[in-house]
């Protein structure tokens, strides 16, 4: 009994890390659903990875069970209707096609953002995922919440720059004169300045200009 | 019961659809490397020399972040020199003009992408294919013309890729997307509709709005003038890092605000380097992100003196974020 227990756990991270297969995720599931224990241990196991990810809410409240109530209170829906079975395939069909059509898009080397019947949608994904949650909200020169820290570099010649040192919090870094436009207005700067510098290197002519900051992006 | 019958059948069916156009792409790819790479950088040499020497007038459409802008553009030529005015056409009001700036001024990355050879350091001939992989992808039509698609696929993460669409009887760009590491469009520059080889009325260059910019010429020197302008600028500041490929294409310093600059390109990416030491060696450090251009600032303290070092560029932020924090103040 106490061996099953150890496999089934060691099912559940097997499926945290995205590591399980079908009958190990079959296996998980059926246990939750009987183990008050075994449930436990999986909202413990993704409290350390929220926490870990640092997307652990202040105030950790269980809703599960009140959730479980509700639904087993919910009335029943009508057993499967004749339509329903017969629309049943058609769904699978539609999954399998975009199967399908991801394997064959990822393979093309920039094939989809160069077929012109391409729906918008692929420009509308335009944000580069900058990789930390602080650029997140950059679709614009947004300014984003500043993890800040001081650079020092020190004097001895040969050896210019040392790696950052020091934490610093964000409001003892922002001396309290500079606003948000004034951060705005500097890089709008700098971003004409630059824009010159390509329009100048890139033999794209006057198209870098395009990019120039507009008042609406502000 | 006719369903869980009919399941299997389907499956086979769709997993054999796949392994068909699985295939069916694989057997697509290998042409790829049939390409004749000197077919495409003389594509290339050929669209560097037409976007400066032909006179054309358009529209054309910028895309970023699923913002639409329209453009009119202006390009002529005259005695050898380049006259260009641009409009936005959508949004607020916004007009560049740029003149006489010298056909046989070329700069730096001007030259890389022309493969020419330089004799500076680290640039060779054909430098553009030490950095991109170049591929012709067939035809496609902008413009109501058609076009030559080309894909600039990097060889490093240091950089962006690019899909060109030169027109076939020109040479002109007519459309460039930027690409980024997960294949994605960052923007799209497009002519929607362009007459190319007309001659351009004087008053279609001259400016119509008191507000307009005009965009000057001196931040990158002609090649010519290189050598000397550089030994007699003062630097104090060096990257000690720079992405592989990129050279330094200019530099300046502002005798009112105290900014030094430097531009470094790779003969398609340009980003610029800024520091400050007036009132924006306050700022915050910074990221951020417009379009395809993001921008690092990090602040320096060296002798309690306090730098803001800013780069801009359309390059991934990590390019940026290297080169801002390797800078290093020369004794």
């Amino acid at each position: 009994m106490s061996d099953n227990k150890t496999q089934i756990k060691e099912s559940l991270s097997a499926l945290m890390d995205g590591q399980a297969d079908e009958l190990e995720v079959r296996r998980v599931l059926k246990g939750v659903s009987e183990d008050d224990e075994l449930r436990d241990t999986w909202r413990r196991h993704q409290m350390a990875a929220a926490a870990m990810r640092r997307e652990l809410p202040m105030q950790v409240v269980d809703y599960s069970s009140a959730i479980r109530n509700a639904i087993e209170h919910e009335p029943k829906l009508g057993s499967e209707t004749r339509v329903g079975r017969l629309l049943k395939p058609l769904g699978r069909f539609a999954v399998a096609a975009s199967v399908a059509a991801i394997a064959v898009v990822g393979v093309q080397q920039y094939a989809q953002t160069v077929n012109k019947t391409a729906p918008l949608a692929a420009v509308n994904e335009v944000q580069v995922d900058l990789g930390t949650p602080q650029l997140r909200t950059a679709a614009e020169f947004g300014i984003p919440p500043v993890t800040a820290r001081t650079v020092s570099t020190s004097n001895n010649p040969g050896q210019g720059y040392t790696a950052p040192q020091s934490v610093v919090q964000v409001s003892n870094v922002v001396p309290d004169q500079i606003t948000r436009e004034q951060v705005q207005a500097y890089l709008n700067e700098l971003m004409l300045q630059h824009t010159e510098h390509a329009a100048m290197n890139t033999n794209q002519g006057m198209l870098p200009f395009a990019r120039m900051p507009t008042d609406q992006d502000q | 019961m006719k369903t869980t019958l009919l399941k299997p059948k389907l499956l086979t069916f769709f997993s054999r659809l796949c392994a068909a156009t699985c295939l069916l792409v694989v057997a697509a790819s290998p042409s790829f490397a049939l390409d004749d790479i000197n077919s495409v950088t003389s594509l290339l040499k050929r669209m560097a020399e037409a976007n400066r020497q032909i006179s054309y007038q358009g529209i054309f459409s910028y895309e970023h972040g699923g913002a639409l802008k329209t453009v009119k553009v202006f390009h002529a030529v005259r005695d050898g020199q380049e006259f260009e005015r641009i409009i936005h056409l959508s949004g607020p009001k916004r007009e560049v003009v740029r003149r006489g700036n010298d056909l046989s001024c070329q700069r730096l990355g001007d030259a890389m992408l022309r493969g020419a050879a330089l004799g500076i350091a680290n640039i060779s001939r054909g430098h553009l294919e030490n950095y991109y992989d170049l591929y012709i992808k067939g035809d496609e039509r902008v413009a109501g013309r058609d076009v030559t698609i080309v894909h600039v696929v990097p060889k490093d993460d240091f950089r962006y890729g690019y899909v060109l669409g030169i027109d076939k009887e020109t040479g002109l760009l007519l459309q460039s997307m930027l690409i980024g590491s997960d294949k994605r469009v960052l923007e799209r520059f497009q002519f929607v509709d362009i007459s190319i080889g007309i001659l351009i009325d004087d008053m279609a260059l001259e400016p119509t709005d008191t507000e307009h910019h005009m965009a000057s010429l001196n931040t990158s020197p002609c090649l010519d003038d290189m050598t000397h302008s550089s030994e007699s600028t003062v630097r104090q500041w060096k990257a000690s890092w720079l992405p592989p490929g990129f050279a330094m294409a200019g530099s300046h310093q502002s005798t009112e605000t105290d900014r030094e600059t430097r531009v470094f390109t790779d003969g398609l990416a340009v980003f610029s380097i800024f520091i400050d030491s007036g009132e924006a060696a306050n700022l915050p450090i910074i990221q951020a992100q417009r379009g395809a251009t993001v921008a690092f600032l990090i602040r320096m303290d060296i002798e309690s003196t306090n730098y803001a070092i800013c780069v801009v560029g359309e390059i991934p932020i990590k390019t940026a974020k290297k080169v801002a924090e390797s800078m290093a103040r020369l004794q």
